[in-house]
């Protein structure tokens, strides 16, 4: 991380509670920086998708104070969150692709929602899917799809707007080596473009063979066990 | 490949399936009763366009030259009056004869009578009779005419044969009020179905909605799908329900004038009357879709 870069996202003291359980996080303290990259490692249980949650404002911190994009969320209107989720990409480890649409129109959502107009949202669809493999498969329903090919347009869903901020629970977890490699080197550009990453992971083949920065979440806390290692966070692949 | 209205599957819900025929046969119904309260209103029309006739009685005076002054007094006092378009004293004789035709029986030795000037005619004495005509519209104060009469003509009544016209103006009055009242209650229904639909739409969709809130989405841009789902639904239904009324409404206006039997609707609708019906279903289809947007709206901010 550099300290010029800009601040993506800051939390200082969150809990996460839902209802009135227990809280799943405590006492969160991260900043996120423009092109940082991270891991988020931690057993099943210990709180990674409720961080994501957090982090991809799905849902808000009992206790704390969450920033994104310099803004307060506590203090802006529905329509503003919205505009902030907008730079969000997020990976979903369920996919939660929409049955009812094509590969296709599932991938070009955040484009027709961010207010993109047709012709730019077309181009930038199959281009996406098609350097994936799946150019061939624009039409293709989900549950036409190999849960490999599920997991790749979710990821082009999450992706193909650009997100200043892109969250990955368990990418790669569905898919063969060769596109897990591939898919962490469009991570990896996109990083080098600017974004920031976190990618949940369980896999040590991926936090062994990439040297960027891992947090460690275990009962709702964190650590940092290998904290950025220099300008931007550079990993080797 | 792309249909932007669809990120939503409202197909897929209550709100998808069932707004097409509910609201086809809500307007449907609608028309109906619109048509009904339309014929209604041009039977009114009718009605206040006919002229009202009342008739004065005076009672008999023997003194022909009293008696004819007193008619002329009458006739001149109603024909100053505004908005009346005749006056004039029936034919006695001609009243004679008309009253022998009704009671008197051609059987019996009456009808010799009748040869010679009339039973009654020639021998009872008749009240003299004069109809006044207002024309249409106008304002008649028959107190203060039966009144200014009786200070004339001592004894003199006034006869309203207006009676069964301002009966059948009542009850079209009745009727348009009833049946445009029912209009309005099913746009009502309407309403409550849209409202009842969205929500159920908002609850079968709320993962959907989240993940699309996830990405961005804005109240507005949910709401626009319900709005425009809810637009192609409801249009479609809503021509569909009144093709349908407005053919039963034509075969009832001019079927039975086709095949020579009794009308049922004695007069045919205005074109201000047809223009209005065409409109039920228009303003059927933007009424459910103002109230689906309104409604989703509404149901996206408690779904925070």
């Amino acid at each position: 991380m550099t300290g010029a870069a800009a601040t993506i996202l800051q939390l200082d003291g969150v809990d996460l509670r839902y209802g009135d359980t227990p809280p799943v996080l405590h006492g969160i303290d991260l900043t996120l920086h423009a092109g940082s990259f991270h891991f988020l490692s931690g057993p099943s249980g210990a709180g990674k998708t409720s961080l994501l949650r957090l982090i991809s404002l799905s849902h808000p911190p009992s206790r704390g104070t969450v920033r994104v994009f310099g803004r307060e969320i506590d203090k802006i209107n529905r329509e503003e969150l919205a505009a902030l989720r907008q730079r969000i990409g997020v990976v979903f480890q369920d996919f939660r692709l929409l049955d009812h649409l094509s590969a296709f129109d599932n991938v070009a959502l955040p484009l027709r929602i961010g207010g993109a107009n047709e012709d730019q949202t077309a181009r930038f669809v199959a281009d996406m899917l098609g350097w994936l493999g799946l150019g061939d498969r624009l039409e293709a329903r989900p549950a036409e799809l190999s849960m490999g090919q599920r997991q790749l347009v979710c990821i082009a869903r999450a992706v193909v707007a650009k997100p200043r901020l892109l969250l990955a629970d368990e990418p790669t977890s569905n898919i063969d080596a060769k596109n897990a490699e591939r898919l962490m080197n469009l991570f990896i550009q996109l990083h080098r473009l600017g974004t920031a990453v976190v990618i949940a992971t369980h896999s040590a083949e991926l936090l062994r063979r990439y040297t960027y920065a891992v947090l460690h979440i275990a009962q709702g806390r964190l650590t940092v066990p290998r904290p950025p290692a220099g300008p931007a966070s550079r990993g080797t692949g | 490949m792309r249909n932007p209205d669809l990120d939503l599957p409202l197909e897929t819900t209550a709100f998808g399936r069932f707004l097409l025929w509910l609201t086809a046969g809500l307007v449907f119904l609608c028309v109906l009763a619109f048509a009904v309260a339309a014929i209604a209103d041009a039977q009114l029309t009718a009605l206040r366009q006919e002229p009202r006739i009342v008739t004065v009685a005076l009672p008999p005076n023997p003194e022909p030259a009293a008696a004819r002054r007193e008619v002329d007094d009458v006739l001149a006092h109603v024909r100053a009056l505004s908005g009346v378009a005749y006056a004039s004293l029936i034919d006695e004789a001609a009243f004679g004869a008309l009253v022998d035709e009704l009671l008197v029986d051609d059987t019996t030795e009456d009808a010799a009578d009748r040869a010679t000037g009339g039973l009654f005619g020639a021998r009872m004495p008749l009240p003299r009779l004069i109809d006044i005509a207002f024309n249409p519209g106008a304002a008649i104060d028959l107190t203060a005419l039966d009144q200014a009469i009786s200070e004339l003509v001592p004894g003199a009544t006034l006869g309203d044969s207006g009676q069964i016209e301002r009966s059948r103006e009542r009850l079209a009055v009745l009727f348009r009020g009833v049946a445009g009242s029912f209009g309005l209650l099913l746009l009502a229904v309407i309403v409550i179905v849209v409202v009842w639909l969205t929500r159920a739409g908002l609850e079968a969709h709320r993962q959907t909605i989240d993940l699309l809130r996830q990405m961005g989405a804005g109240d507005r841009y949910l709401a626009r799908q319900f709005e425009q789902h809810a637009l192609a639904k409801a249009l479609r239904g809503a021509l569909l329900g009144f093709v349908v009324a407005i053919s039963l409404v034509i075969v009832v206006i001019y079927a039975p004038t086709l095949i020579g039997s009794l009308p049922l609707a004695t007069h045919e609708l205005a074109p201000v009357h047809w223009v209005l019906l065409a409109m039920v279903p228009v303003v059927a289809a933007l009424l459910a879709t103002l109230v689906a947007r309104l409604t989703a709206h509404h149901g996206l901010a408690r779904l925070r």
